[in-house]
C-alpha cells in the first residue's frame, strides 16, 4: 500500500494540555486526586464518507489500542485514491454480532485481557488507576466497560471531518471530560455491563476530539 | 446427527471435528493441568456416568474445596444450544472453558497460564500437531479442541428415542406419563431436545442465601428476574440434584414442586399459572416417562471416558 493510499489516525491520550503520564497524580474538578496506570480500547468499523457521498466501511477494521504501547496507537486505513474523504466514523468497542461470533483471533482474540471470561463479551475499553477517594482495595479504580445486549449496548460511534489534503490525522482522547464528570468516591468500580457502564460509555465518547 | 432433530446452532465449518481434535479435547477435559494446582479437571465436576453433571453436590465443588454458587450442569447435545450456563451468560461453546478455568472457585488459573502449562507438558506437542496439522500450542487451539470433544457428547439413544423410531414401545404407565408430559411440560421442555432454549421462571421461590436472579444478571432487565434457561431433561434420572441450585434431590420432589409448590411472582411463566392438579398416580406416571429419557449407551460409552496416560 502506498502512503498516499492510506489514511492514518493517531490516538493520543490527554489530560489538560499534556499527554498522560502513567502514575502521575492529577486532580479532577471535583477535587479527586487520581493516577492512571493503564488504558486500552477497541476501535472498530472504520467508515469513510467520500466527497461524492459514497460510504465505505473498511472490512475487518478492529483494532486494539493500548495507550502504553505507542506502536498500537496509530491506525492505518486503506482509502481509494483520487477521492477525498469527507467524514470518518468509527465505533468504540465491539458490535453485538462480533460478540456472539464465538472464538476469534488477532485483535479479537479472547486472550488479550479484553474479554470477560465469566460472562461472554468483549470489554470495549478499560481504564485502571488509583485514587485516595476510592475506598477500595489499594485505592484502585477500575472501569471495564462493555455490553453487547440492548439496552446496555455500550458501543459508541465517533465521527469527525478530517482536514483536506493530509493523510495523517490525530484524534485526542481528552480524559478530563470523563474524570471531571464523576466522583471517584462513588464511581470507582464498574466491571459489568449495565446502566453505570452506559453512563461511562457516553462520557468516554465526549472525550474524543479531532485535532486539525 | 440424530434423525428428525433440528439443525444444530453450532457452526461446524469454523471448527470441523476430526478424530485427532476430539482426542486432544478429551485428553484436556480429563487433565487437571487446566487448574492452578493441577488438582481439578473439567471431569471433576462433569462426570460421564451422571450425564456429565456433578452428583451429590447441590452447588459445585472446586479448587481448595471451595463451593461455587450453582449446581454443575449436565453436558450433552451442546451443538443445539444457543446459550450456555443457567443464565445464558456464555454465548458460544468455544469461549465457555474460559469461565471454569479462570473462576476462582473452580480451576482458578488465568487462561494464558493454562496454555503455558500445556506447552511445558511434552505429551501435548504431538497431540496438538496431529489435531491441527502444524506444530503449535495456542489458546485458540485449546478451546477448539475442547469444543470438538464436547460436541461429540450426543445423547439420542434413550428408550424414548427407540419408541419414537417405532423400535420399542412404552409401558402403559410410561405412555400415560408421556401424554401428561406433553400436556404440562413440553411447552418448555420441548422434544426432541427436551428444551426450547428459552429463559423461564418456573416458580421456584428465591433462595435468599444465594439471591440468584438468573437471566436478569446478564440482561439487567427486570422482566428477566428469576428466569433460568430451560434445561434438557435427557438423562434426568441421573443428573440429580435438580435446578440451578440443586435444591431438589429427587424427581418426586420436582413433580411436587410443579404440582403444588409454584411460587407466584411477576415473571412467573403464564404456562404455570394454572395449577396442574396432578394426582399421586399421575406424578408417578410422569416420573416413569422421564426415566425413558435415560440413555445408558451414552452414560456408559467408554469412548467418552478418561484416556489413560
Ligand atoms: C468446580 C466445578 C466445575 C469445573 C471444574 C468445571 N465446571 Fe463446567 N460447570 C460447572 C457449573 C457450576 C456449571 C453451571 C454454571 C452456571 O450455570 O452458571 C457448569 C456448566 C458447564 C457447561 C454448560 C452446560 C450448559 O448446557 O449450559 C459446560 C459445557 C461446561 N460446564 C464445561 C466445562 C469444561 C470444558 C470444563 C473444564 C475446562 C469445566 N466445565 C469445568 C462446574 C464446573
Ligand atoms: C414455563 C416453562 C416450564 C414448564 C412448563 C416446565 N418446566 Fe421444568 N424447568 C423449567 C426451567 C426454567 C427449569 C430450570 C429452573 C431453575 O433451575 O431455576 C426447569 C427445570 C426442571 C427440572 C430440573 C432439571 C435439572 O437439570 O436440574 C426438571 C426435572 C423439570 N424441570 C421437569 C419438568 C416437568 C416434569 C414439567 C411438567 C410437569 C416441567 N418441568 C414443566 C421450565 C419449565
Amino acid at each position: 500500500m502506498h502512503a498516499q493510499d492510506s489514511l492514518r489516525i493517531r490516538f493520543q491520550l490527554f489530560l489538560g494540555n499534556e499527554p498522560i503520564e502513567w502514575g502521575k497524580k492529577y486532580i479532577t474538578s471535583n477535587a479527586d486526586t487520581f493516577a492512571i496506570n493503564s488504558c486500552k480500547a477497541y476501535f472498530s468499523k472504520f467508515t469513510f464518507t467520500y466527497q461524492n457521498n459514497k460510504i465505505v466501511q473498511i472490512p475487518n477494521s478492529y483494532y486494539l489500542v493500548d495507550f502504553s504501547e505507542p506502536n498500537t496507537t496509530e491506525i492505518s486505513l486503506p482509502i481509494s485514491t483520487n477521492k477525498a474523504v469527507k467524514a470518518v466514523s468509527f465505533t468504540i468497542g465491539i458490535d453485538s454480532a462480533t460478540n456472539t461470533a464465538g472464538l476469534l483471533s488477532g485483535a479479537l482474540s479472547p486472550m488479550l485481557g479484553m474479554y470477560w471470561s465469566w460472562q461472554s463479551g468483549y470489554i470495549n475499553w478499560k481504564i485502571e488507576g488509583t485514587s485516595p477517594s476510592a475506598k477500595t482495595r489499594k485505592n484502585a479504580f477500575q472501569f471495564h466497560i462493555g455490553g453487547y445486549l440492548p439496552p446496555n449496548l455500550a458501543v459508541i460511534t465517533v465521527t469527525f471531518e478530517p482536514q483536506k489534503g493530509i493523510n495523517n490525522h490525530v484524534v485526542r482522547v481528552q480524559l478530563d471530560e470523563l474524570f471531571n464528570q464523576i466522583s471517584l468516591k462513588e464511581t470507582n468500580t464498574i466491571m459489568i455491563p449495565g446502566k453505570p457502564a452506559m453512563v461511562l460509555a457516553n462520557l468516554f465518547q465526549n472525550c474524543f476530539h479531532y485535532k486539525p | 446427527m440424530p434423525n428428525g432433530w433440528p439443525a444444530p446452532a453450532y457452526n461446524f465449518t469454523n471448527n470441523p471435528l476430526t478424530e485427532e481434535g476430539i482426542l486432544l479435547g478429551q485428553t484436556l477435559f480429563y487433565d487437571p493441568i487446566l487448574s492452578r494446582d493441577s488438582t481439578i479437571s473439567c471431569a471433576s465436576c462433569h462426570l460421564q456416568a451422571t450425564g456429565f453433571a456433578h452428583v451429590d453436590h447441590d452447588l459445585s465443588h472446586g479448587i481448595d474445596n471451595r463451593i461455587g454458587t450453582r449446581n454443575a450442569a449436565s453436558i450433552m447435545n451442546l451443538a443445539w444450544s444457543k446459550t450456555f450456563f443457567w443464565d445464558g451468560s456464555i454465548n458460544h461453546l468455544d469461549v465457555l472453558p474460559l469461565a471454569p478455568i479462570e473462576h476462582k472457585d473452580e480451576m482458578d488459573l488465568p487462561f494464558s497460564e493454562a496454555v503455558k502449562k500445556i506447552r511445558r507438558d511434552n505429551k501435548y506437542r504431538p497431540l496438538y500437531a496431529n489435531a491441527f496439522g502444524t506444530i503449535g500450542i495456542s489458546g485458540e487451539r485449546t478451546l477448539k479442541a475442547l469444543s470438538q470433544y464436547m460436541l461429540t457428547l450426543v445423547s439420542a439413544n434413550a428408550k424414548y428415542d427407540a419408541v419414537m423410531a417405532k423400535k420399542d414401545s412404552f409401558t402403559i404407565v410410561e405412555q400415560k406419563g408421556y401424554l401428561l408430559f406433553k400436556q404440562h411440560c413440553s411447552s418448555c421442555h420441548t422434544e426432541p431436545l427436551f428444551t426450547n432454549g428459552n429463559f423461564e421462571n418456573n416458580g421456584l421461590p428465591i433462595d435468599t442465601t444465594l439471591n440468584d436472579m438468573g437471566r436478569m444478571r446478564v440482561s439487567t432487565l427486570e422482566t428477566d428476574r428469576l428466569k433460568f434457561k430451560v434445561p434438557t431433561l435427557r438423562n434426568i434420572q441421573f443428573t440429580y440434584p435438580y435446578m440451578h441450585d440443586g435444591r431438589f434431590a429427587t424427581l418426586t420432589e420436582v413433580l411436587k414442586h410443579y404440582n403444588t409448590g409454584i411460587y407466584n411472582s411477576n415473571t412467573l411463566s403464564d404456562k404455570l399459572k394454572t395449577p396442574m392438579q396432578l394426582s399421586d398416580n399421575q406424578r408417578v406416571e410422569i416420573v416413569a416417562f422421564l426415566k425413558t429419557l435415560t440413555d445408558t449407551e451414552f452414560l456408559l460409552n467408554k469412548k467418552y471416558g478418561f484416556i489413560g496416560k
